[in-house]
């Protein structure tokens, strides 16, 4: 594997675009290395904070790709990053038609390689919807969209817990306030109730062709199928939670990825 | 609408975004800088939402990633606080000198409000104090004014007893452990009783600078507020930035006519303005005040005629 560390020149060219979507901008950046390429890879990644504490390693990882033959194609989730329009608008369905929609100019653009889509977190849950990709590679998918929702408002409450909020809420008053219709803020984005009814809809149960990497470095017993799923143990807190390294060691997770991707080319 | 920007400055490559004005031909515009080492939206959309905000009102606004950061490349320290001593240290300041006069030549613009948060605010003031007249305010949105020694966290004040001492003694004389603990930032600072108030009243009673401020920054501030820059401060209130800067400016700028701060204090909010509604709080506040600084007109005046319409009509902070 040839790895990109921060600083290397890159291997090929970054195309930074948007794509004009009926009155709404998707950012995409296209990775184009030089030739021969041997796949195209669309990363879909994971939502609102955990994008920007991870971006560092995401793109690290899209530049790794690239120095590997494969073209990647990354990009921004409607109302999130770069991408334009209200986070208070989006749903699960929406986040997992911007992926539709990169994936399909993914493959207009290199009609003729295989598309496949790397996930992690939201990414891998979305990742399943997509019906014309050639395989999909899911990082450390939560158990379901709810679940993982879940966890992130448990991360609310610490913060509220740690910044002294007066009133504060509980677990079940956010939810219950997200029920009633009213927006929720988390990790300063807006919580809508679309949001967290469309989530319940993504359970992780990938079909086609797939494979898992779970991040937490559980046994083998609790892999649901070891010939799809493997597990690894990154450092701790992950690299989408607070990064303690601006360089996080992802060595073997970026070997073990590019090597699964490698062999589905 | 907004568009992608790249610009190859001194063999770097920066990857921005225009945000394009409801109207065209104002001559000034806001260039907004990272938050740290988050991409250039910012925290929770911060500053993707405020260069929409003011493109709405018909100023046009651009943020960039600084090289190394979001999507522009370049060589990266693997350790944070390496990386926050790249900043305090006026790292950026160069290539966004070259920004800011890349940004105004391309985009035929006279001047700009530059601001950040956090390390982007650092910048600003780097950069402020050296482009007298392509920036035109300042936007700084819990500027840190301190420095940290990287290796071991401690500050240039107690660093040798730090060396001489064992863990215990390191932690009694963490000089930022005592100051998370006096803003009540550290997880275990709520079980610890401790005479907060008094010990800040204490503190603001000093007249000496305390040994972390990061001096060749608060000479670019100083310089800057001398000069009559319209700035404005919105910090996380009661939060260690806040209690610092307070601290600085009341030993520094002594004898010094400040009206051109002005400082806005968000109650219940965090560092990164993720919490407590500080998002809508801050562009509130943004808005009319950058407005109000009198940089961004429909004018093609010339720069030396423009000084008078940067004071600030704000009242004293």
């Amino acid at each position: 594997m040839n790895a990109y560390q921060p600083g290397m020149p890159l291997c090929g060219i970054e195309v930074p675009q948007y794509l004009d979507r009926g009155g709404l901008q998707t950012y995409v950046v296209e990775h184009r290395p030089v030739q021969p390429w041997r796949a195209v890879v669309v990363l879909a990644g994971p939502m609102s904070l955990e994008r920007s504490n991870s971006y560092l390693s995401w793109v690290r990882w899209a530049r790794t790709l690239a120095c590997n033959g494969f073209v990647v194609f990354r990009f921004d989730y409607t109302g999130v990053g770069e991408s334009t329009g209200s986070f208070a608008d989006q749903t699960f369905d929406t986040w997992a038609g911007d992926l539709c929609a990169v994936v399909s100019v993914a493959r207009e653009r290199h009609s003729g390689l295989r598309v496949f889509v790397n996930g992690l977190r939201l990414g891998a849950l979305l990742g399943q919807s997509v019906g014309e990709c050639d395989g999909l590679l899911a990082w450390g998918p939560p158990a379901g969209g709810r679940a993982m929702l879940a966890e992130i408002l448990r991360r609310k409450l610490a913060a509220d817990y740690v910044e002294r909020v007066t009133g504060r809420g509980t677990h079940e008053g956010y939810i219950r306030e997200l029920e009633s219709g009213a927006l929720l803020e988390v990790e300063g984005y807006p919580w809508s109730r679309g949001l967290w009814s469309s989530a319940d809809r993504y359970a992780f149960a990938p079909r086609g062709q797939h494979h898992v990497i779970h991040l937490d470095g559980r046994p083998v017993e609790r892999l649901p199928d070891p010939q799809t799923a493997e597990s690894l143990r990154i450092g701790s807190p992950p690299f989408w939670l607070q990064p303690t390294s601006l360089v996080a060691d992802l060595t073997e997770l970026f070997w073990r990825s590019v090597a699964r991707l490698e062999a589905w080319s | 609408m907004r568009e992608v920007l790249e610009f190859e400055l001194a063999g770097e490559r920066l990857v921005g975004t225009r945000h394009v004005p409801s109207t065209p031909g104002a001559r000034m515009g806001v260039l907004l800088l990272n938050a740290g080492f988050a991409p250039r939206d910012g925290h929770g959309g911060l500053s993707a939402h405020a260069a929409d905000a003011l493109a709405a009102r018909g100023i046009p606004a651009y943020r960039f990633d600084l090289p190394r950061i979001g999507d522009s490349p370049g060589p990266l320290p693997a350790r944070i606080l390496d990386f926050f001593d790249l900043v305090a240290s006026g790292g950026f300041a160069d290539v966004t000198t070259e920004l800011v006069r890349e940004l105004c030549l391309r985009e035929r613009l006279d001047r700009l409000v530059l601001g950040g948060l956090c390390g982007g605010a650092i910048t600003a003031i780097f950069v402020g104090a050296r482009e007298r007249t392509r920036v035109c305010g300042l936007l700084l949105l819990e500027p840190e004014m301190y420095v940290i020694e990287p290796k071991t966290g401690a500050t240039p004040g107690n660093r040798q007893l730090a060396r001489l001492s064992g863990p215990m003694q390191r932690r009694l004389f963490n000089y930022w452990g005592w100051m998370r603990l006096l803003a009540n930032e550290g997880p275990r600072s709520r079980w610890v009783p401790f005479p907060r108030q008094t010990i800040l009243a204490f503190l603001r009673g000093r007249t000496d600078l305390p040994a972390a401020t990061n001096m060749p920054l608060l000479e670019a501030w100083r310089e800057l507020v001398r000069d009559g820059r319209p700035s404005l401060v919105i910090t996380a209130a009661g939060k260690m930035h806040e209690i610092f800067f307070d601290r600085i400016n009341a030993v520094a700028f002594r004898g010094i006519d400040t009206r051109s701060v002005r400082h806005v204090r968000l109650e219940h909010t965090n560092h990164i303005f993720t919490m407590g509604g500080a998002i809508e709080a801050v562009l509130s506040q943004v808005l009319p005040w950058v407005e109000s600084v009198g940089c961004i007109a429909n004018s093609g005046s010339a720069l030396a005629s423009a000084d008078a319409r940067c004071r600030s009509p704000l009242p004293p902070a």
